[in-house]
């Protein structure tokens, strides 16, 4: 038997060699696809969001419906359109409701029909209106902050005010007052702390911002005005500068100048989407327009995820991720 | 009287007295002596004509005590057939406190009565009627005006405004209308066909007098017909039995030869025939949240039978029912304005009164677009009224075929609906099914599934295909020009970069293949915010081969490049065994 020539035994070492990976780079895998054959997909779970193509705000009125508040009622009729104006000039997904300082009678249920009011909705303004138009027939102590807890939480916010809160939108309720809050009887004894946690709650909740604004009487002194004279909204404005909303004198003759600088505060993209289920966290793969994102970080409770900056307007957010493994 | 009602002619005027031009034609006398004429500024502050009046006191009340005269001036009376008196007046006495008009007649003055009495029957002018009207005084058998006079009497304790007299007037001839009282008000009644009697009172100081009951009948023109005396001054007739719904206008006019009296004297009295209408109809207060609701009335007091009632919403019939309740629809806003009528053998009776509901409609107003192809994945606009729509508990349901990829709740009003046409959805309009939380409404003929084959789509890729590892540069064609892409999708791995548009239906992307991306074909998916347009498939294969020869990073990184080394020297080593 003749031996192997010595050319074909060094192709043969070689293979070998290159069989059991000596050299580096070709692998296996690379060698033998084919490049036809799909490859089996892992078990994947995909959900694909798209950011609002403007920021969304939910804007809770609070008005004062005792008569003292006759004239500043028709001032803030007036001052409405400004106000729908600013927010449209900036483009926001608005959702306005009103409510009364009156919880005794009102309770904290959104006024008005419509009751929500909504971008390019007919007659918005009328609306408002009408919704404001509560009649300044209260006798009940003002209670801006309880009507203000009572409105957003339940029974009321999956209840009579179903819809008005969302959880892709910034929040701003704004008090207008010729009086300090008296919502002891409905909050305890610590309203402002109430209120307070109330809004803190829903920032943490939503990552977006959650302001309160007040039209009240100058704190400490309250204020006279050609409408009238306020007493001291101390209680409010103490919210306002927490939160980091805006305070306007309601003795401020301008009214309609103020509340258009309201629409300022209430510009924010949602940061926070949430997921269907609970992800493996190690799985997650975050795009923004198809490109692969870095830029956030996962929340367990509930199942979201993150951004640390607001996806741009209309962006689509892909998340995919492998289901947790319950423990 | 009869003979003198022969005489009456029509009257003509001899003399007038004016306070205001003729405040010293009158002579004051009395304890006090308290009548003057003059400008007043007190009980009515003017005159019934100019600021002048005679009066017990000219800026305040009269005297406790008072026993005080105003006599007329000196006018001849003689050779007036019928001479009658006429003067305004107003005055305000207090209990115990009179006026009365006085005749001098054989030596005496004696107190005398006026035409048809003085007020309420009593003896003389009492209490008050603070509004300037006319009197008169049948002047027959006097010679001279001075032998009248006007007399204040007041007792010991309080007094008031008095008496204030202006326009005195002489006539010859009767100047005296007739007094008509006591006309029957005649109220709604449901007395169909049935006469209705009236009755009236009319005094007069002549005998001829012709009195006439005028009715209008739903504004036509008005009839007439002759009341008959009943005795008593009493005169009575009858408005002829009437059918449902009519408005009738009624008064009567007494005329006795030379005055017209009227009564009522402003306006008309008025009642309608009728059916009677349900009462209280009532709905649920406050904001209605629905598409429907219930109301409720109660059943007519009526002798007639009813049989059934109609509910009407601006006078469109909206049910008919027996019974004294009903589910109503709803349109919202404010025009659920409601009226029930009862319907007897007779007609439809009347109206109840109007309920105004505060109403909130749910309803879907567009899905927009609402056009769709087989095969089609579209995101369309949900518009909805009243709906609230909360992200997660918007159900929709598109039928078979049509499937709902993802619901993007805006707002309460509005949500951006994915859709998914399957390759063999039937074409054709169809409903949308609309569940939000406890609101389900039907948006009827929303969508319409067109031919697949005129889908707009993707027709080209070109390049087709790329490797891992290596720059992305292709062009997508579409059938159609498409609006402004906001993503192209080539599947895991794949990087877009940039995305342009240089021709309407063409866009570059520009972008790399990762070296880890999963080969085989994907779909390509161009999103333009409305529509995602699909159509072709891209490949990716394998990494790219390595340069001819041996590269010194990784020469054996291509199999092509190996096994044609192994051949090379396989073939070489065979021909030199071979010889």
């Amino acid at each position: 038997m003749r031996r192997m020539p010595r050319n074909i035994r060094i192709c043969c070492a070689l293979l070998c060699a290159l069989w059991v990976g000596l050299l580096p780079g070709c692998t296996i895998e690379n060698w033998f696809d084919d490049p036809d054959d799909d490859i089996v997909p892992a078990v994947w779970i995909t959900e694909t969001f798209f950011q609002a193509p403007f920021p969304q705000v939910d804007v809770l009125w609070v008005v004062d419906n005792t008569q003292s508040m006759r004239v500043e009622h028709e001032a803030l009729e007036q001052a409405f359109s400004g106000f729908v104006g600013s927010l449209d000039a900036e483009g926001l997904g608005y959702q306005i409701g009103v409510v009364t300082t009156d919880m005794l009678n009102d309770g904290g249920i959104l006024r008005g029909n419509p009751w929500i009011i909504t971008p390019g909705m007919e007659g918005g303004e009328d609306a408002f209106a009408d919704a404001i138009d509560v009649g300044l027939e209260s006798t009940a102590k003002e209670a801006g902050l309880g009507a203000m807890v009572a409105a957003l939480t339940e029974p009321l916010r999956s209840g009579a005010n179903r819809g008005f809160r969302r959880a892709s939108a910034a929040l701003h309720v704004i008090v207008v007052s010729d009086s300090n809050d008296h919502s002891e009887d409905w909050l305890g004894d610590s309203p402002l702390r109430v209120a307070e946690d109330l809004l803190a709650n829903e920032t943490d909740t939503n990552q977006l911002p959650a302001v309160f604004s007040a039209v009240v009487g100058d704190s400490p002194s309250g204020c006279t005005g050609a409408s009238g004279s306020a007493t001291p909204g101390a209680r409010y404005v103490d919210l306002v500068h927490r939160t980091g909303g805006s305070f306007a004198s309601i003795c401020e003759s301008n009214l309609e100048g103020v509340l258009a600088g309201f629409g300022d505060l209430s510009v924010a993209y949602p940061r926070r989407f949430l997921l269907a289920n609970a992800a493996d966290s190690t799985s997650l793969r975050v795009s923004v327009n198809d490109v692969v994102s870095g830029d956030w970080y996962y929340s367990e409770s509930p199942p979201s995820v993150i951004f640390d900056e607001a996806p741009d307007a209309d962006s689509k957010i892909e998340i995919r991720y492998h289901l947790a493994v319950p423990e | 009287m009869m003979l003198w009602v022969a005489l009456a002619h029509a009257a003509t005027q001899v003399a007038v007295w004016d306070p205001e031009v003729d405040e010293n034609a009158f002579s004051t006398s009395g304890v006090p002596d308290l009548w003057s004429c003059g400008a007043i500024a007190s009980g009515p502050m003017i005159g019934f004509t100019g600021s002048n009046a005679c009066a017990t006191h000219l800026a305040g009340n009269y005297s406790n005590n008072a026993d005080s005269l105003l006599t007329l001036p000196d006018q001849d009376l003689s050779g007036l057939a019928l001479p009658m008196l006429r003067w305004m007046q107003w005055f305000s006495f207090e209990a115990g406190d009179f006026g009365q008009v006085e005749m001098f007649e054989n030596g005496v003055w004696v107190q005398i009565v006026p035409v048809y009495g003085y007020p309420n029957g009593e003896a003389a002018f009492q209490g008050q009627e603070k509004t300037w009207h006319s009197a008169h005084l049948d002047l027959t058998g006097l010679t001279n005006l001075n032998q009248i006079r006007f007399r204040l009497q007041s007792d010991a304790t309080v007094n008031d405004e008095g008496w204030y007299l202006d326009d005195f007037s002489l006539w010859d001839g009767d100047i005296v209308p007739p007094r008509i009282s006591d006309l029957s008000i005649l109220e709604d009644t449901e007395a169909l066909d049935l006469d209705l009697p009236v009755q009236v009172q009319v005094e007069d100081n002549a005998a001829s007098l012709s009195i006439r009951l005028f009715y209008e009948l739903n504004g036509d023109p008005a009839q007439s017909e002759a009341l008959v005396a009943q005795g008593n001054g009493q005169f009575g007739g009858v408005i002829p039995g009437q059918g449902h719904d009519t408005h009738v206008d009624y008064w009567v006019e007494a005329d006795d030869g030379f005055n017209l009296s009227v009564e009522p004297v402003e306006g008309v009295y008025s009642f309608r025939v009728r059916l009677p209408a349900p009462q209280d109809l009532e709905g649920p207060a406050g904001l209605i949240h629905d598409t429907h609701t219930d109301l409720t009335w109660s059943a007519p007091d009526s002798s007639h039978v009813i049989e059934s009632y109609r509910l009407y919403r601006d006078e469109e019939l909206v049910v008919a029912t027996s019974d004294t309740q009903a589910e109503v629809p709803l349109l919202g806003g404010d025009l659920d304005r409601f009226v029930v009528r009862a319907v007897f053998a007779q007609g439809e009776g009347d109206p109840s009164e109007e309920l105004v509901l505060n109403s909130a409609v749910p309803s879907a107003v567009s899905l927009d677009p609402g056009r769709v192809f087989q095969g089609d994945r579209i995101r369309s606009l949900l518009t909805g009224v009243n709906l609230v729509f909360v992200q997660d508990q918007l159900v929709l349901d598109f039928g078979e075929g049509v499937e709902v990829v993802q619901v993007e709740v805006r707002d309460v009003d509005h949500a951006l609906v994915q859709l998914q046409v399957l390759d063999n959805a039937n074409p054709g309009f169809r409903d949308v099914l609309i569940e939000s939380g406890p609101n389900a409404v039907l948006l009827p003929d929303s969508l319409e599934v067109l031919d697949g084959a005129e889908r707009p789509r993707v027709v080209e890729i070109s390049p087709p295909l790329g490797r891992q590892g290596t720059t992305l540069s292709l062009e997508i064609w579409t059938s159609e020009p498409i609006g402004a892409v906001q993503s192209v999708g080539l599947g895991e791995g794949v990087i877009v970069q940039s995305i342009t548009q240089p021709q309407a239906n063409c866009i570059r992307v520009q972008g790399w293949i990762e070296l880890n991306a999963p080969l085989g074909e994907r779909m390509v998916l161009v999103d333009d915010g409305q529509r995602i347009w699909t159509g072709e498939r891209f490949k990716v294969l394998d990494q790219a081969p390595p340069p001819v020869g041996c590269s010194s990073t990784s020469p054996m990184r291509s199999g092509a490049g190996f096994w044609g080394l192994c051949l090379f020297a396989f073939l070489k080593g065979i021909r030199r065994q071979n010889g």
